[in-house]
């Protein structure tokens, strides 16, 4: 009798099928471009600038990863690029394919910095950049425990700007060889710049002076590293674009694949064009 | 007073006629006695009170929402949901009472009184026999009298008249069976999940014997906690809420437990694919005190065990009830549930470095439990009261277990409740029902023990006790202003008190019918609705896992208005009704949370929580057959449903997400002879919404150090799933003989010609390279067999 039900039940789980799924078309987002810049403190002003392109193009779940070719392909060429400020214009040159920038471009904070795009395809893109007033570290101190787990410990402080609603961005550098900047040979090749963690932080949550402690672990951080830490005033845009990328890319967001909609300040585009100005402080842990 | 039962008479119609009592009087007693009439109501001396309790005449239970109909216009009633009716005759006239329920043969009696009567009535069923059913099905006048009643957007469904509708597994689930009837939209395929005109999960109260049942779904919400066994019938409310319900904004599904056979031990019980059930009842004292006790388990743990095979998961269901009646006018119900899902997975694995074993292990118990005392009280024939003291529990934990380290997490809401009604059958043409409801809700979210190395990563933490008291105090007021015309209404006043804040909430109702001809009726209802509690849960995900919290300080209580009119027609050839409505829904404070927000182990997510408005509106058809050969019905439901958050989509209006512009459910049985029935169940949906990736960008890093990618989605819900429709089948094969043991086999298909019923949209390698998108179904064909047993 046992056999016969485990018979019967096996048999009905085994004749059951499994449907076809059905195939759909979705209609694609039309292709823009993409904006992104940085400000290396007293040097130059980058616009790097890409194409969006469509969601069966390139599927990181599938095991795509960003090849040179499909990056390529992605760089927006020939493009004109100005911006413009205080009734000034200057036309950006291109550094390499996607990649413009400004060396007069006068840094200075209290400037609405216009920025304007005329793509290959004849589309018109724009962006407006505000920058914010620098703000620097009070103090940055690392210190590292040694032994079979490295932890490194980042005390830092700084004074928040009176009188603005303000957030910043603080961000931990390891192993860079272009501290101050950026290298511009390899800003899309993730070359010697290792970006461990970004924090966000805004002066809703705190009054004054902000005291932050930051652990890392020995595999993000190492007892002979050359480490760099940043902090930049950044307008409140960019810091929920920031916000959002922090919490989308848990491993919750990616099991309920809850959409986000990401903020953008290019009007017939995407992205970020940024004008925050940076604070860097750099260490050698092995001086720890 | 006068007492005659005649529950035990089986010819009809019956005549009652009180013999006059010539007892012999002293002058001065005759002189009071005209003194004391003249001093009366004149309407005391023309109408007397007829009251008493319906019930099944096979087990002795209370039969609610009977139709009792007499030859006097503007008289007759409805019994209640304890089978207790009540309204005036005229006195000292002969008055032709007829008591009709869906699936029992109508009785009628010729009653003439001069004072207040009970009449305790037993109704047979009238499913005996396929020939039997025809002749009576034409006789019967329920349906008609269902058509012309006051009842709007109501739906009753006796568990028996379901019990071949086909399903997964071979066994009836009642929640699936709800989900076919129109103004219920379904949600994930296979899920217990409903979305009622409109309004969204959470906002539909489950109460099983008064007590809400937080957790209504087994295995993930695939398979609800209701034992179809130790369930009587079930009713939904979607519009014209009566005061005395409130708490949810669009739906009450109030689930009546069997109350035990008070006239003889009976059994009954099945073997299915994927449970196994079995129910005992029957008197402890005979036609004084009854019980029933009712058990489920999945078993596919123990068999598969039995090849090596280790499922570690099963669960199971208890329901007990205990009926003891104390007089005519004393009644005690206590009823209980006990529900648990489990998982536990434990595995030893062998560590190479250290010759050592690992325990590694994993598991969850999720648990439900309900305690209902009932004390039904008649203060007099015309006054009826009912007081509760109700107790809900629903526990979660989860354990985990790998070398050294433990983890539990746990969840916690208990209610206590206590709720009284009164209803005063006041006169022929008004009756007044009051009372209160207070509830005790202690939250404990999120309770969290470790120990071993993961303690220095995951703290344990207590959880954040929060206690809310809701209160409510409501009076309905029906009048009949003619015999065509009659209005009800109500208040209802309800209250949270949350830590810092009281809230309060006036809760008009207000509904109305007008027979037009003599077997249709139009109605009109408004109601408004208050609920101060919600279910955290992700809105692509639900899982047995979310959490229910109350409202706060900041976190406001959703409300809703909703107005609604139909017409409803008994359509005597057919003997079918046929029921037209249509709604509009505006809702308030309804919850979403922020993107981007991680709900796992988060108890103070209150930042994350917006608040928006929705507004849902439809057309809803049903034409419903009860009774005869071939019976069932067909549901048709033309629905619209938008929400608007100032924090998503840009602060634009979007569609909800199961809002399913088309949807056609068909339930059909026939039975072919006393042995053979057919039944056939298809239904047809537009999809739900979904918010797809359609593009892609690439970013720097804030650090200009590598790039990241970032998904473009459409605006929020703008797409459907594709449509979806299903046929599921079940033939029921009964034993030959009318032997007191009853058998009957179940073989049945779900989803006969493999359609997949689209619950998400994934991006799949194309055989060339490239990428498209396709949208899976989750069950295919799915044969049954089960095999059902009574006695």
């Amino acid at each position: 009798m046992k056999n016969t039900i485990i018979l019967i039940i096996l048999s009905m789980f085994f004749s059951a099928c499994l449907t076809k799924p059905l195939e759909v078309t979705i209609p694609q987002q039309e292709q823009k471009t993409v904006v992104f810049s940085q400000v290396i403190p007293g040097r130059i002003m980058i616009v790097a600038l890409t194409k969006s392109f469509g969601a069966l193009e390139l599927q990181q779940d599938e095991g795509d990863s960003v090849s040179t070719n499909f990056l390529d392909k992605l760089l927006e060429d020939n493009a004109e690029v100005t911006i413009s400020y205080d009734g000034n214009t200057d036309t950006l040159f291109r550094i390499e394919k996607g990649l413009y920038a400004s060396v007069n471009t006068p840094q200075n904070a209290n400037i609405i910095y216009d920025l304007k795009i005329l793509n290959e395809r004849g589309e018109e893109v724009k962006a407006s950049g505000y920058m914010l007033p620098k703000i620097d570290f009070t103090a940055v101190t690392p210190s590292i425990e040694k032994g079979k787990d490295t932890t490194t410990t980042i005390q830092y402080s700084f004074t928040d700007i009176p009188n603005t609603d303000n957030w910043y961005m603080i961000n931990f550098y390891r192993q860079g060889q272009n501290l101050q900047g950026v290298d511009v040979n390899n800003i899309f090749s993730n070359g010697q710049n290792n970006l461990v963690r970004t924090e966000i932080i805004s002066d809703a949550t705190f009054n004054g002076t902000y005291e932050g402690e930051s652990k890392f672990n020995g595999f993000e951080l190492g007892a002979n590293d050359t480490i760099a830490v940043a902090i930049s005033n950044i307008n409140e845009d960019y810091f929920k674009f920031l916000d959002l990328r922090q919490r989308g890319g848990n491993i919750f967001s990616e099991l309920t694949r809850e959409p986000i909609s990401y903020p953008t300040n290019v009007k017939n585009g995407y992205g970020f064009f940024n004008t925050h100005y940076p604070d860097i402080k750099i260490f050698d842990l092995n001086d720890y | 007073m006068f007492n005659y039962s005649v529950t035990n008479h089986t010819f009809s119609p019956y005549r009652i006629v009180e013999s006059s009592n010539h007892l012999p009087m002293k002058p001065k007693q005759l002189i009071l006695l005209v003194f004391m009439t003249i001093c009366t109501l004149v309407r005391a001396q023309s109408t007397i009170q007829l009251s008493g309790y319906i019930t099944d005449a096979s087990s002795n239970e209370n039969v609610q929402y009977a139709y009792i109909k007499t030859n006097i216009s503007g008289h007759g009633g409805i019994s209640n949901e304890y089978g207790f009716y009540s309204f005036e005759i005229p006195a000292n006239k002969d008055v032709v009472v007829g008591f009709s329920y869906v699936g029992s043969k109508t009785k009628s009696y010729t009653i003439n009184k001069s004072k207040n009567f009970v009449l305790n009535v037993s109704l047979e069923s009238s499913v005996t026999s396929s020939k039997e059913i025809l002749v009576l099905g034409t006789k019967n006048n329920a349906s008609r009298q269902e058509a012309t009643s006051n009842k709007m957007s109501v739906i009753t469904l006796p568990t028996k008249n379901l019990k071949t509708i086909p399903s997964i597994g071979g066994e009836v689930d009642i929640l699936k069976v709800v989900q076919l009837l129109p103004g219920v939209a379904r949600g994930t395929e296979g899920g217990t999940g409903m979305f009622v005109r409109g309004g969204d999960a959470d906002q539909n109260l489950v109460l099983l014997d008064e007590a809400t049942v937080y957790n209504v779904g087994h295995l993930f919400g695939f398979f609800s906690v209701f034992n179809p066994d130790a369930i009587k019938d079930l009713t939904l409310t979607k519009g014209a809420f009566p005061a005395n319900y409130g708490g949810r904004l669009s739906s009450v599904l109030d689930i009546r437990m069997n109350e035990g056979n008070s006239s003889g031990i009976h059994g009954s019980g099945g073997i299915g694919l994927l449970s196994s059930r079995l129910t005992l009842e029957g008197p402890i004292v005979k036609d004084k005190i009854s019980f029933l006790i009712s058990g489920r388990r999945t078993y596919i743990d123990k068999v598969l065990g039995l090849t090596g095979t280790k499922v570690p998961y099963f669960f199971y269901d208890l329901n007990a009830k205990i009926n003891y009646t104390h007089n005519q006018k004393n009644r005690f119900y206590l009823s209980s549930y006990i529900g648990d899902d489990v998982l536990k997975v434990s595995e030893t694995i062998e560590d190479d470095s250290t010759a050592s074993e690992d325990i590694f292990g994993f598991g969850f118990s999720l648990k439900n439990i309900t305690q209902t005392i009932r004390w039904n009280h008649l203060f007099s024939d015309k006054v009826f009261s009912n007081t509760s003291l109700i107790h809900t529990l629903f526990n979660y934990d989860i354990t985990g277990d790998f070398v050294g380290n433990n983890i539990l997490i746990k969840s916690q809401i208990r209610d206590i409740g206590l709720k009284s009604d009164i209803t005063n059958y006041y006169s022929s043409k008004t009756t007044l029902k009051y009372g209160f409801q207070v509830i005790n809700h202690n939250f404990r979210p999120n309770i969290v023990s470790t120990s071993g190395e993961i303690s220095e990563f995951l703290a344990s933490k207590k959880g954040n006790l929060q206690t809310t008291l809701e209160s409510a105090i409501y009076g309905n007021y029906e009048w009949r202003i003619d015999t065509l015309t009659t209005i009800s209404l109500g208040l209802r006043v309800s209250s949270s008190t949350v830590k810092g804040r009281i809230y309060v909430g006036p809760e008009p109702r207000f509904s109305a019918k007008r027979t037009i001809g003599e077997n249709g009726a139009i109605k009109a209802s408004y109601s408004r609705m208050y609920q101060y509690m919600h279910r955290v849960s992700s809105s692509s995900v639900a899982l047995p896992t979310d959490l229910w919290y109350p409202i706060s300080k900041t976190i406001k209580p959703q409300n809703a208005d909703q107005i609604a009119l139909g017409y409803h027609y008994y359509w005597p050839k057919a003997n079918m009704i046929l029921t037209a409505e249509g709604y509009y829904k505006w809702m308030r404070n309804l919850i979403e949370y922020k993107e981007g927000t991680n709900l796992i182990l988060n108890d103070n997510f209150e930042e994350s929580l917006i608040q928006g408005t929705g507004k849902a509106y439809g057309f809803e058809f049903l034409a419903k057959k009860d009774e005869g050969d071939l019976n069932g019905w067909i549901g048709y439901t033309l629905s619209w449903s938008k929400r608007q958050f100032n924090g998503l989509n840009g602060g634009k209006e979007f569609w909800a997400r199961f809002d399913r512009r088309h949807d056609v459910s068909a339930v059909v049985n026939y039975n072919i002879s006393k042995r053979h029935t057919l039944s056939a169940v298809w239904v047809f949906s537009n999809g739900s919404r979904f918010t797809p990736i359609i593009g892609q960008y690439l970013v720097p890093n804030a650090a200009l150090t590598g790039v990241e990618i970032i998904p473009l989605y459409t605006e929020r819900n703008a797409i459907s799933l594709n449509s979806s429709h299903r046929l599921d089948i079940n033939w029921v094969i009964r034993n030959k003989k009318e032997k007191r043991f009853k058998y009957e086999w179940h073989l049945g298909g779900y989803n006969i010609y493999n359609r997949a019923t689209p619950f998400t949209t994934r991006i799949v390698p194309t055989e060339n390279g490239g990428y498209k998108y396709e949208q899976p179904g989750l069950f295919g064909f799915i044969p049954s067999i089960a095999f059902n047993f009574s006695f």
